[in-house]
């Protein structure tokens, strides 16, 4: 895409400005016409662009996750993990693609899942899944034949763009279902609208509970009965009548169509004609299973439908179309139903869209103020209007090339505003100086568009190309989200160039007549007029650079030593690479232990729901009772449901509100429940799922045992933590049923009828048939007593069928019932057992300074051979992108030098402005300093950005001095005339930058606001850098190679690239 | 802002970037309200955890069995002699009160029978008084007496007999019950001994539960029982073991032992289902001495395979090992490691290490 841009560059050989205008802005004049027309038309284009262009708040993040999930009822963790979860690994870490220091698994007891993360560089993950799954049947022969489910789920990174909730007081679950039913045809119907999902539904049953030793005394057992109900509730084909000219299906009809009829089911005739029916052994109802997960909204009970966006769609239209879809829905359901969006995606995206589309509306006009304030009202004119020139244009490209509107290409938008006006008053400010020589307009308007040709290109070329490198360097979601920011910026400043060239040229020649700068200090002069901003400041400037020159080594001194503070105050900063994120709306996730009954996990989670809903900035809140949400943001991994688990969304006022809230309840509630820990995580653009994750790894598990143990009683003395648990949980008592070889085989037992037996009558049912009612089918389960409430002494005291039913035995006859200790949960990270130790951190303390904390505790302590430790967490993810991040900058400081010494070609030139890179920091640093930003992503850009401004600025100044030392100035002179000439533009288009941003730095995004902050800061200081240690330092270094070679004082040879 | 730089930038030269600097910083922190609001970083408070003061108390060995409801008294009721049935007076289910005549033989042929011993009777006497008087008066040999005196008894027996056999042919009710079957109908001839009715007696009924091998030492007759009953909505009802079983059930490994149940009102019925749980013998060594139980959750596992707990000492949490003596329907039974009166965490084990500070929350 860059390379299309590149096409203004004159194929004219290095200009000779003085002799020869180049070709570009004679043709801009001669066809002026046509360039008038193709602006004002490409300016439709992109108003029109700005309309039609996909919005999105971000760039799409590929989710390269996926989880296989395995159900092996009744084995312990241990068990699992090693005759379940070893082949499985075996076959996930067969592949290539998968990033194996990030896949880790979990077993816990009867499961196991094995998070499997995939490399960064994989773009599409769909062909992968597919072989992976086609693969996976194949593993599914080795594995023990208990093993009931494998399933690999790969749409685990699916983002929800809507949730809605639909809930009633008086409806039942069924009914809700049939009204969901209704709604989801009606939302199908809309093309954008992609995978929908229905979330806390409850199925009816038909609970057939019997009593076991009732059954013995008929002499018969659950198993007969099974068989019975199933034939009777199974529809297979009832063959056909075949004739020689047609066939006839033969169907026999079902006989359970309802409960009566389950009721009334002869089980058992005898001979002399007393019949035994359903009914008389066990108890027939119809029921609502007791629930394992449910989900609340406000306290009401509600069902959840997730609709997701298909790709390439304008999710903000989405949101418009179904919004209609629900409203007219609304009108048709009764009026106790009611609908809810708990997380709203389209209207987020609109808002923030719409938000930085004023930010940028803002900026422009602060520029433009800028402008007006500081040149005479014709030259501000021209500069000014190129901004909405070059920003329109620029859209109608990103609409041409797929580049959507989000926040990253709206900042690109931001940041550029200062470098769309400084290529123009390059060119306008020469012009104006160029006529107040005493130039005519055409000769002047041709040289001021030459003269800077090669300057301002290289300049723009500069600050274009910084940004690519980071595509190069970065992986995963940081280079999702970065990857349309280089073209969008380049695409920005090009057009910039171009309007500059061909259209500025054109708009000075016709508007600016008079000397203008002439007039203004004649004014002066004379008293006319009795201020003028720019001959102040050139005054005062004039005499600083004088002193500068006079004190060159005092100025050199003085930078550097400004720099290297500025250095220092830089790396002190805390890091934070990727922020929070605004939203209206936080989740908070509660953690029993292992084992913990969802009647115990509501009642925190309902007691929790109590106190929060008190709150009067808190709107809603969506309860998860058992299970978790789905994704409702990119960079929220949900966590893995499971009795012991609640999770609300909880919708506040405003974003303030949230944070609030948060600041509020966090500390007061994270630890209130003495068995649950509560989280309140705050939306965030970092996707760690704990703030601080401390991996202990090794072989030996007694051993990682012991460590863990002791790093985790050393993190809970460390300030600034909270809620340090490790990853085991607690371990699990099992009541371990150990079967009396002897007795058992005696009775005619076996272990696995045991187990079978067991599992039915101590399990939520067996289902065993459907009845249908319409399309509602409803399951047939067959149960006992002890299957929702029992005790060991049920357990101990169970009568167990022997000799098919015939007689029976309590099972403490032939089987001990003995406690046992399982761990709550194993983990394996990377194939090697892992415990990791999790961590919150206080609220508004730095995780990464915490991090270093806890990792300075454990360097104190004795960690044995064979157990590693590494960090995860934020810090993790932030390590990760540390080195790619400073490689992209190193990168882009090589691009910068040949950009330069290809300009120059000189390399202490080129090493120089290097060096003088180096001079954006202090801005930079004071500016967070003051402001008290973290290092991140966005400041980082920043920083780039401002390299990009001081190379073109120096660019600029010292091509200048060359022109004037090629018209025979002395070096000295040359560069500080040149100073003096560059000073006006210089400070203008940085004032111009600064201003850009200014809304940047007090809408106060969490996000952009560091890129605000370093650009708002670190301009001005550059500016001054550039103003005065560059020229000295050129001047220094000329003068010290003029010295070396003393006879060839040889003007600088200048080529274009 | 530019405005207020007028007066200042005139007056010294290198002001003016400075207070560019100052006033924009001025600007964006005052709208900004400064964005330097970082907390002091303070240690974790105590942590919440709920305690459980540590008692003995009985673990009562709550062994249950399933029984089936037995008839206390049940009698089958058969002629003891041959004969056709004449009438049967009850219908099965009827209440019957003791003595009440349920069923009789066609007697005919036994009355008659009854008629000719009598009669053979008669004449057997009437020559008897004739001999006394003879041998009264010494003028019959001995001889002859001796067989007349075996005359009159065989004739009194033969008498007797026959009379029995009439009444025989009649069946009362041996106790007060229930009429349980019937399993002939007048006109059928039945023989001796072959059952006819069926009677329950109510007031006492037996329950019958098996017992495993290893569990029968423990049945002495005498060993109280709560029996609660299935199909009286689960109603309990005493029960005293009367019989223990010799011979054990080949199929189920267990032998019969039955307790009697008062049924005054007669709600039992025979054939109901009832679990039964013996209630713990007081001298017994198992369950005489109380122990610990605690809830499951409380009771952990360390690294090194021991079972521990915490426990609340002076607002520290400390760690006690501990050795498990079983799983009961309470928890977990703790042989040693703590004593009464110690403080057991039973909730927040995952938020403490050893030395913890903790509160106490009241739950």
């Amino acid at each position: 895409m860059a390379t299309d841009h590149t096409t203004p560059t004159p194929d004219s050989q290095a200009p000779r400005p003085l002799q020869k205008p180049a070709g570009i802005v004679v043709a801009g004049l001669k066809y002026r016409r046509i360039v008038i027309l193709l602006s004002v038309v490409l300016i439709l284009f992109g108003i029109y662009a700005l309309v039609k262009m996909d919005k999105n708040e971000f760039p799409d993040f590929t989710i390269r996750e996926g989880v296989v999930a395995a159900v092996y009822p009744g084995a312990t963790p241990e068990q699992i993990a090693q005759e379940v979860l070893k082949p499985l690994e075996d076959y996930v870490f067969s592949y290539k693609e998968v990033n194996k220091q990030k896949t880790y698994s979990n077993c816990t007891d009867g499961m196991v899942m094995i998070f499997v993360e995939l490399d960064d560089n994989i773009q599409d993950a769909t062909p992968f899944w597919n072989e992976f799954k086609l693969g996976m049947d194949a593993v599914k022969l080795k594995l023990p034949a208990g093993v009931l489910a494998v399933e690999t789920i790969s749409n685990f990174g699916d983002t929800s763009a809507l949730l809605i909730t639909m809930q009633s007081e008086q409806k039942t679950y069924r009914e809700l279902e049939q009204y969901m039913d209704r709604l989801r045809d009606r939302l199908r119907t809309i093309e954008s609208v992609g995978t929908m999902d229905v979330y806390g539904k409850q199925n009816e049953q038909i609970a057939v509970t019997f009593n076991p030793e009732k059954l013995t005394h008929y002499a018969l057992n659950e198993k007969t009965l099974g068989a019975l109900l199933l034939a009777k509730g199974f529809q297979t084909t009832g063959g056909s009548l075949r004739s020689d000219t047609y066939t006839q299906p033969i169907h026999v009809e079902r006989s359970i169509n309802s409960v009566n009829d389950l009721q009334q089911m002869i089980i058992m005739s005898l001979p002399d004609g007393s019949v035994v029916r359903l009914g008389d052994v066990a108890t027939v109802k119809k029921e609502y299973a007791e629930p394992t997960s449910y989900i609340t909204n406000n306290g009401t009970k509600c069902i959840l439908l997730s609709v997701q966006m298909k790709d390439g769609y304008n999710i903000v239209e989405m949101g418009r179309e179904v919004n209609r879809q629900l409203d007219a829905f609304n009108a048709e359901i009764p009026s106790d139903v009611t609908l809810f969006k708990i997380t709203d995606q389209p209207t987020v995206v609109n808002s923030s869209v719409n938000d930085f589309l004023q930010e940028l509306v803002i900026a422009i006009v602060a520029v433009v103020i800028v402008i007006m304030f500081l040149l005479p009202l014709k030259v501000a004119l021209i500069a000014a209007s190129t901004i909405p020139i070059a920003i329109f244009i620029s859209l109608g490209l990103f609409y041409m090339f797929g580049i959507e509107l989000n926040t990253v290409t709206l900042a690109c938008l931001i940041l550029s505003l200062g470098m769309i006006v400084d290529n123009s008053v390059v060119i306008i400010d020469d012009y104006v100086e160029l006529i107040s020589d005493g130039m005519d307009h055409r000769s002047a308007t041709l040289r001021s568009g030459t003269e800077f040709l090669k300057a301002i290109f290289s300049a723009t070329l500069a600050i274009s190309i910084t940004f690519f490198p980071f595509l190069l360097t970065m992986t995963g979601m940081f280079r999702d989200f970065l990857t349309d920011f280089p073209w969008a910026l380049t695409i920005i400043l090009m057009i910039s160039l171009i309007v500059a060239e061909l259209l500025v040229p054109f708009l000075q020649y016709q508007l600016i007549k008079e000397p203008i700068y002439k007039q203004e200090q004649e004014a002066i002069a004379s008293g006319k007029k009795k201020f003028s901003f720019f001959v102040s400041l050139q005054k005062v400037y004039n005499k600083l650079i004088a002193v500068c020159f006079n004190h060159p080594t005092a100025t050199l001194v003085i930078s550097v030593v400004v720099t290297l503070g500025g250095i220092a105050l830089f790396v002190t900063r805390p890091f934070k690479l990727m922020p929070i994120a605004e939203r209206n709306q936080f989740a908070v996730e509660i953690f029993l232990p292992t084992g913990t009954s969802v009647s115990r996990t509501s009642e925190v989670a309902d007691s929790l729901e109590r106190i929060l809903a008190k709150d009067e900035r808190v709107v809603s809140i969506a309860s998860f009772h058992g299970c978790a949400s789905p994704r409702f943001q990119a960079t929220y991994a949900p966590q893995v449901g499971g009795p012991n688990f609640a999770q609300f969304i909880v919708n506040t006022k405003s974003d303030d509100a949230t944070i609030d809230v948060l600041n509020e309840y966090t500390n007061a509630y994270e630890s209130y429940f003495s068995d649950a820990i509560v989280r309140f995580k705050q939306l965030s653009y970092s996707n760690a799922a704990y703030p601080i994750e401390i991996r202990i790894a090794g072989d030996d598990f007694a051993q990682l045992q012991q460590v863990s143990d002791s790093i985790m009683a050393k993190m809970r003395t460390i300030d600034g933590l909270r809620c340090v648990r490790s990853s085991l949980d607690n371990p699990l008592v099992a009541a371990h049923v150990v079967p009396n070889e002897t007795q058992t085989s005696r009775l005619g037992l076996n272990n696995l009828g045991i187990e079978a037996t067991l599992a039915m009558r101590y399990s939520s049912g067996v289902p065993i048939a459907t009845v249908w009612e319409g399309d509602y089918g409803i399951p047939v389960m067959l149960k006992t007593g002890t299957s929702e409430r029992s005790d060991a002494d049920d357990l101990r005291n169970e009568p167990m069928p022997i000799a098919l039913g015939a007689s029976s035995a309590p099972l403490r006859q032939f089987a001990q019932v003995e406690p046992q200790w399982n761990h709550g949960q194993l983990s394996h990270r990377s194939g090697r057992p892992t415990i990791s130790i999790m961590a919150e951190v206080q609220r508004n303390v730095n995780v990464i300074d915490r991090t270093e904390a806890v990792m300075d505790a454990i360097h104190s302590m004795d960690i044995p051979d064979g157990v590693t430790i590494s960090r995860g967490g934020d810090w993790d993810n932030s390590m990760t992108i540390l080195p790619q991040i400073m490689e992209a900058l190193a990168i882009a400081v090589v691009i910068i030098f040949f950009i330069i010494l290809f300009h120059y070609a000189q390399i202490n030139t080129a090493v120089l402005m290097v060096l003088s890179l180096l001079l954006c920091i202090p801005g930079a640093g004071i500016g967070m300093l003051i402001q008290g930003t973290d290092i991140s992503l966005t400041c980082v850009l920043g920083i780039v950005s401002l390299m990009g401004i001081l190379v073109r600025n120096a660019i600029v100044l010292l091509d200048y001095a060359e022109e004037l030392r090629n018209q025979g100035a002395t070096l000295k002179e040359a560069v500080f005339q040149a100073s003096q000439r560059r000073m006006r533009p210089i400070f203008l288009t940085s004032a111009a930058a600064t201003m850009g941003v200014v809304p940047m730095v007090i809408g106060g995004s969490a996000l952009w606001q560091p890129m605000g902050v370093v650009i708002f800061y670190g301009t001005p200081i550059t500016m001054i850098f550039i103003l005065t240690t560059i020229p000295v330092a050129y001047w220094k270094m000329k003068a010290r190679q003029k010295g070396a070679n003393s006879p060839l004082d040889e003007p600088l040879e200048t080529h274009m690239i | 802002m530019f405005y207020l730089q007028k007066n200042v930038s005139a007056m010294k030269k290198t002001k003016t970037p400075v207070i560019y600097l100052v006033l924009g910083s001025l600007f964006v922190c005052g709208l900004n309200s400064c964005g330097l609001k970082k907390e002091k970083i303070t240690p974790a408070s105590p942590v919440r955890v709920e305690v459980m003061a540590v008692r003995s108390s009985d673990v009562s060995d709550t062994r249950t069995y399933s029984g089936t409801v037995e008839s206390g008294n049940g009698s089958e009721l058969s002629f003891s002699v041959a004969g056709t049935i004449k009438n049967i007076y009850v219908a099965p289910g009827k209440t019957v009160t003791k003595g009440q005549l349920l069923a009789e033989l066609n007697d005919e042929s036994l009355v008659n029978a009854a008629n000719i011993a009598q009669a053979t009777l008669e004449e057997v006497r009437d020559a008897y008084a004739r001999l006394q008087k003879l041998h009264d008066a010494d003028a019959l040999p001995d001889i002859k007496w001796t067989e007349m005196q075996s005359k009159l008894k065989q004739a009194e027996n033969a008498a007797d007999i026959a009379n029995r056999a009439v009444k025989d042919a009649r069946i009362y009710a041996p106790v007060s019950g229930v009429i349980a079957e019937k399993n002939a109908d007048a006109g059928q001839t039945v023989i001796p001994a072959m059952p006819v009715l069926k009677i329950v007696a109510l007031g006492d009924v037996k329950v019958s539960i098996s017992v495993p091998e290893n569990e029968i030492s423990a049945m002495k007759p005498g060993r109280n029982a709560s029996i609660s009953i299935d199909a009286l909505g689960g109603e309990i009802r005493d029960g005293v073991l009367t019989e223990q079983g010799v011979v054990a059930n080949p199929l189920s490994r267990a032998y019969d032992v039955k307790f009697r149940v008062d049924n005054a009102d007669g709600e039992l019925l025979p054939g109901m289902l009832c679990s039964v749980k013996l209630t713990p013998v007081v001298d017994s060594a198992v369950n005489s001495r109380g122990a610990i139980v605690l809830p499951p959750q409380a009771v952990l596992l360390s690294a090194d395979n021991r079972n521990f707990v915490w426990l609340a000492n002076s607002g520290k949490a400390r760690m006690r090992y501990i050795e498990q003596g079983g799983i009961t329907a309470d928890g977990i039974i703790v042989s040693s490691g703590i004593n009464p009166g110690d403080s057991v965490i039973t909730a927040g084990m995952q938020k403490i290490s050893n030395g913890t500070e903790i509160v106490i929350s009241e739950k």
